[in-house]
Order: C-alpha cells, then sequence, then structure tokens
C-alpha cells in the first residue's frame, strides 16, 4: 500500500482560484518525493490538503489507508509537517515548544523531554532551549520547525521549502539529516525551490504549474528522458560549411560548435559528428560534453506549460 | 470523546499555563480593578450606606464584582488564546496533531473557565481583607459559576474565531461584555435605579448570573434560581455546539 494516495484532488478557494486541479498521484513507502513548481503552481496548497491545514474541495487524500478527512486523527498520527511559513509559539521556550509538538502527538512527557534534548542537541539549539522564538535566527527557526516536525517520529514527513533561509553548512547538514531520516524508515515529501535539492534527494520528482501536474516520474527517468546535453567542440578555425551540420540543432559562432542532443542520443550523435568533421577535415582541439541540469529540465517544461 | 488522551490534556496544559506566562495582563489588571471597587465602592462609599437587601454595601457587590471577573477571565482566556494562535500561525501546530475536535474545545474551554475561576477566586481572596463573608448555598454559587464560565468562555472562542483584527477582538468585550455586567445588578438593586434602568436590568441575561451567585454567596435572590440554572445550562449547550461546529468546518482555521 502506498503511504500517501491522492485521488482526483482539487483545491478551489473562496475566491475562486482553483490552487489545485484534479491531482491523483501516489508516493511509495520509503522514497524522497520532490514537489515542485514555480510560486503559487499549488505546491503548498496540495501540502496543506494533506496535513488538515486547507478543507479539501474535491477528491480525497488517505495516508496508509486513512482518509484525512473521514479518518482524521489516524492520518494527522501518522504525518509531520514542516511548513513554509515558519510561525511559532510566542509564549513558551523552544523546549517547551518540542514538548507540546510531542504531547500532542501522544508522547508521555518524560519521552516528550528525551526526544526535544535529543532534537535540539542534533539542530544545534540546546544551549537555547530555555529561551523563546525571538532569540533565534532565520535558519534556527527553520530546524526549530523540521525538529518540531520530526518530534514524534511520523512515518511521513511533509517538508515545505526546508533549508530556506539556511546557509550552505547548514544546507548540506540538513541534507544529512533528511537522508538519514529516510534511511531509517521515515518517507519524505519535499517542496523546493533549489533544483539541485531535488537533484541531490528525491527518489520521484512532481512537478506541478497551475494546479495540475505536467511530470510525474523517476528522477532518473526524468533525467535521461527529457535531458538536453550540449556537445561543445573548439574548432581549429570556423566552420565554413554550415550545412556540413544539417540535422543537428547546433548553434555555431566563430571556432565554437554547440550542438544540442537528447541525452539517450547523445553517443550516437557523438559519433555522427566526430565521423563528418574526420571525413570534412574539420579540425578541433577540443570538444566537451555539458550535462543537462534538472533546474533547465523545470524550466523547460515550464515554459512549455504557459 | 475519541481521540488521543495525552494530546488533549496537553493542550489543555498549554493553553493553562499560557496566561500565568503574562500575568501582568491576564491576572493582575482585574484584580487590582476589584480591589478598586471594593475601595471606592465598598468601602468610601459604601459607608454612606446603611445597607442594601439587608446586608452591608461592599457584600452586596462582592457577588456582582465575582460575576464580572469570572467572565472577563473565561472570556478573553478564549478569545485572546484563539484568536493570538491565528495572528501568529501557531495555531497550525494543533491543526495537524491528532486531537479530536472535541477534545480540543473542550482543551480551550476548561483553560478559559481555569482563567475564569482563578480571577473569581482571586477577587473573593481580596474582599476577605476589607469583609467577612460565608457562602449560603455553595452548590448553587459552584454551579452557577461553571455554567457561567462555559457560556463565556464558549462566547470568547467564538469572537476569537471570528476576529481578523484587534479591534474586532475588542468590539465584544467593550461594548456587549462590559455594558451587560455594568447593567446587570452588579451596583445596584432595581428598586435604586429609574424604571427605564431597572427594565433594562430585567431584560438583561446577565442580571439573573448576577442574582444567581447571590442568592449562592447571600442568600438574597430576586429571580427564580431554577429558571436561571436552566436558562444558562440551554445557553451553554447551544453555544458548546456552535463552537464545535465552527471547529469541525475549520472555520477562519483552516484555508
Amino acid at each position: 500500500m502506498p503511504i500517501l494516495t491522492i485521488s482526483r484532488l482539487t483545491k478551489r478557494y473562496k475566491s475562486g482560484t482553483t490552487a489545485v486541479d484534479g491531482v491523483s498521484l501516489t508516493v511509495k513507502r520509503g522514497e524522497i518525493f520532490g514537489l515542485l513548481g514555480p510560486n503559487g503552481a499549488g505546491k503548498t496548497t496540495l501540502i496543506n490538503c494533506i496535513a488538515s491545514l486547507a478543507t479539501i474541495t474535491s477528491g480525497s487524500i488517505s495516508v496508509l489507508g486513512h482518509d484525512v478527512v473521514k479518518d482524521y486523527l489516524q492520518a494527522r498520527s501518522l504525518i509531520g509537517l514542516s511548513p513554509q511559513d515558519l510561525r511559532f509559539d510566542i509564549y513558551f521556550s523552544i523546549e517547551e515548544m518540542l514538548v507540546h509538538q510531542a504531547g500532542f502527538y501522544g508522547l508521555r512527557k518524560r519521552e516528550a523531554v528525551r526526544r526535544a534534548g535529543q532534537l535540539l542537541r542534533q539542530f544545534g539549539l540546546h544551549e537555547l532551549r530555555q529561551k523563546t522564538i525571538s532569540f533565534l535566527s532565520g535558519g534556527m527557526k527553520r530546524k526549530l520547525s523540521l525538529a518540531k516536525a520530526a518530534i514524534h517520529q511520523p512515518k511521513l514527513l511533509i517538508l515545505d521549502e526546508p533549508t530556506a533561509a539556511l546557509d550552505v553548512d547548514a544546507r548540506l547538514d540538513l541534507w544529512d539529516y533528511i537522508r538519514k531520516l529516510n534511511q531509517e524508515g521515515t518517507t519524505i515529501i519535499l517542496t523546493t525551490h533549489y533544483i539541485e535539492e531535488a537533484e541531490e534527494l528525491c527518489d520521484r520528482i512532481c512537478i506541478l504549474n497551475k494546479g495540475k501536474i505536467i511530470m510525474l516520474d523517476g528522477k532518473k527517468k526524468i533525467m535521461d528522458n527529457l535531458s538536453e546535453n550540449v556537445i561543445r567542440f573548439s574548432l581549429d578555425r570556423p566552420l565554413q560549411d554550415r550545412g556540413l551540420l544539417r540535422g543537428f540543432d547546433c548553434h555555431v559562432q566563430d571556432s565554437f560548435v554547440e550542438v544540442h542532443v537528447a541525452r539517450k542520443e547523445q553517443h550516437v550523435a557523438l559519433r555522427k559528428l566526430l565521423s563528418i568533421f574526420e571525413k570534412h577535415q574539420v579540425r578541433y582541439h577540443n570538444f566537451e560534453i555539458m550535462e543537462d541540469s534538472l533546474e533547465h529540465i523545470f524550466l523547460r517544461l515550464i515554459k512549455d506549460d504557459r | 470523546m475519541t481521540g488521543n488522551a495525552i494530546g488533549f490534556y496537553t493542550l489543555l496544559k498549554r493553553e493553562f499555563w499560557r496566561f500565568f506566562k503574562v500575568p501582568n495582563n491576564t491576572i493582575f489588571p482585574q484584580l487590582i480593578t476589584a480591589a478598586f471597587f471594593m475601595l471606592v465602592f465598598g468601602i468610601a462609599l459604601g459607608s454612606h450606606i446603611t445597607s442594601v437587601a439587608g446586608v452591608s454595601y461592599l457584600l452586596f457587590i462582592l457577588p456582582g464584582l465575582f460575576v464580572q471577573n469570572l467572565i472577563n477571565g473565561s472570556y478573553m482566556n478564549g478569545s485572546g488564546s484563539l484568536f493570538v494562535s491565528r495572528h501568529f500561525g501557531n495555531m497550525q501546530d494543533v491543526l495537524v496533531s491528532p486531537i479530536s475536535h472535541h477534545q480540543m474545545v473542550a482543551a480551550y474551554i476548561l483553560s478559559s473557565m481555569a482563567r475564569g475561576f482563578f480571577l473569581g477566586i482571586g477577587t473573593l481572596a481580596i474582599a476577605l481583607l476589607f469583609t467577612a463573608f460565608s457562602i449560603s448555598h455553595p452548590w448553587v454559587l459552584l454551579l452557577y459559576s461553571l455554567l457561567t464560565s462555559f457560556l463565556f468562555s464558549c462566547c470568547g472562542i467564538i469572537i476569537g474565531l471570528w476576529s481578523r483584527t484587534w479591534e474586532q477582538l475588542n468590539i465584544f468585550i467593550n461594548f456587549v461584555v462590559t455594558p451587560l455586567t455594568f447593567l446587570g445588578g452588579v451596583f445596584y438593586t432595581l428598586e435604586m435605579v429609574p424604571p427605564a434602568v431597572a427594565l433594562i436590568t430585567r431584560l438583561n441575561p446577565v442580571f439573573y448570573v448576577v442574582d444567581g451567585i447571590r442568592y449562592g454567596m447571600l442568600g438574597i435572590a430576586g429571580s427564580s434560581i431554577a429558571l436561571g440554572l436552566a436558562f444558562l445550562a440551554g445557553a451553554s449547550a447551544v453555544l458548546y455546539l456552535i463552537v464545535f461546529r465552527l471547529v469541525k468546518s475549520g472555520y477562519n482555521l483552516k484555508v
């Protein structure tokens, strides 16, 4: 059974805006699932529907078979959420906040205090445990939000922009922590604006635009099928006869030739190009293959969907 | 009630301790105001009034002062807690948790009642500095106090859910609760005021609350105690259902 099943989910706000439009997807147990999309694509709304922060207009969501509306207590107990907007209790210390959060999920006081201490140490916040939220920097708040989401060891951890406002070191630490949680069996749904983060962490990726899924597949498959690599030749002298490259998607400038090829066809294309250059005595002193990135694929998909 | 008991208890405890975190906002002002009422009205002015309904003026106003703080504490905790949690966004901690709608409502109501009782009992404790008194009908006092506190906790929660601004939050306390308590016979009997004011007082439900509490404390009553209790119980049940429906539907809680 998938850990998360979303069927024909639609969320329409009172304003009339349809933020999520008939989305259906499943998230498998144990995977890191990336939700990507431009601003306003519906990522956070989708997450809010899963986590009971938004009402559902139509369709259904279930977590390990528990419907998030009809069977909300069981469904919620399986989910941990670190939301995009960082909002905290202003009255209590950060340790008290974590202990309360654990208590909401049914952890007894002693266990809650132990887990809070463990997470505060994990995220380097232990010395600040008696402070209120106003003493924490943006990055610290982000870590505290993740600690709150993870304190009851949820089966499904939803991280909405988890590394926003973090410096590079903190981001890498957090990536390690996310991988560790995942290796321990936690399924993770991740939204991010940092495409390299999705490329680094995710097993499968769902790209949303205007509330609809425009791509959902394994990261490797997306990269293999949609990557458009560039073979770049540095010629000894400018190319005289551009007709030689007829049939290739290429760009020629002075003695540089850039040929765009699908990743899965790049070896065939390279052999063909080398053969043409040899046959017509086109000399080159160097060539390189520039790998496409998920970011470029993402941008092309979004552009095509406009 | 289904759901997790630890979750409910945690929420109740958190809401209970919240008002102790800021006592200069939630506790001391109301108690100091009550002390001033006793000092100025009870001692200074009251010394010129021989007796009202057979007791000293200070004793006469004491049940009303108790009711004022009971109502204010219950109402303000419910409204303030819900509104502040929504305003600062930490309400989402509760909304994503496996705490049932009934448990959530119960925790907010009970914590609000706790603040109301804390302020009410504090008022009586301060009164002991000025005068001696005993409780005539403890069960009547307890029942009236519980139902009144419950009712105004529900009112507070409804306003806390409805309000979108700090100004809206204060509308009900400034323009409804305060006038109702001052025109509820806290400081006067119906015979002491002009007929028009007496009529307004008779139409004011808080008058019957003050009257019932006064009966519980001093044994003086001008209206039916049983009818008053029945009204409070009925109104409490209706308001609980309203609060429950609002919370269940996610009214101003979910997007």
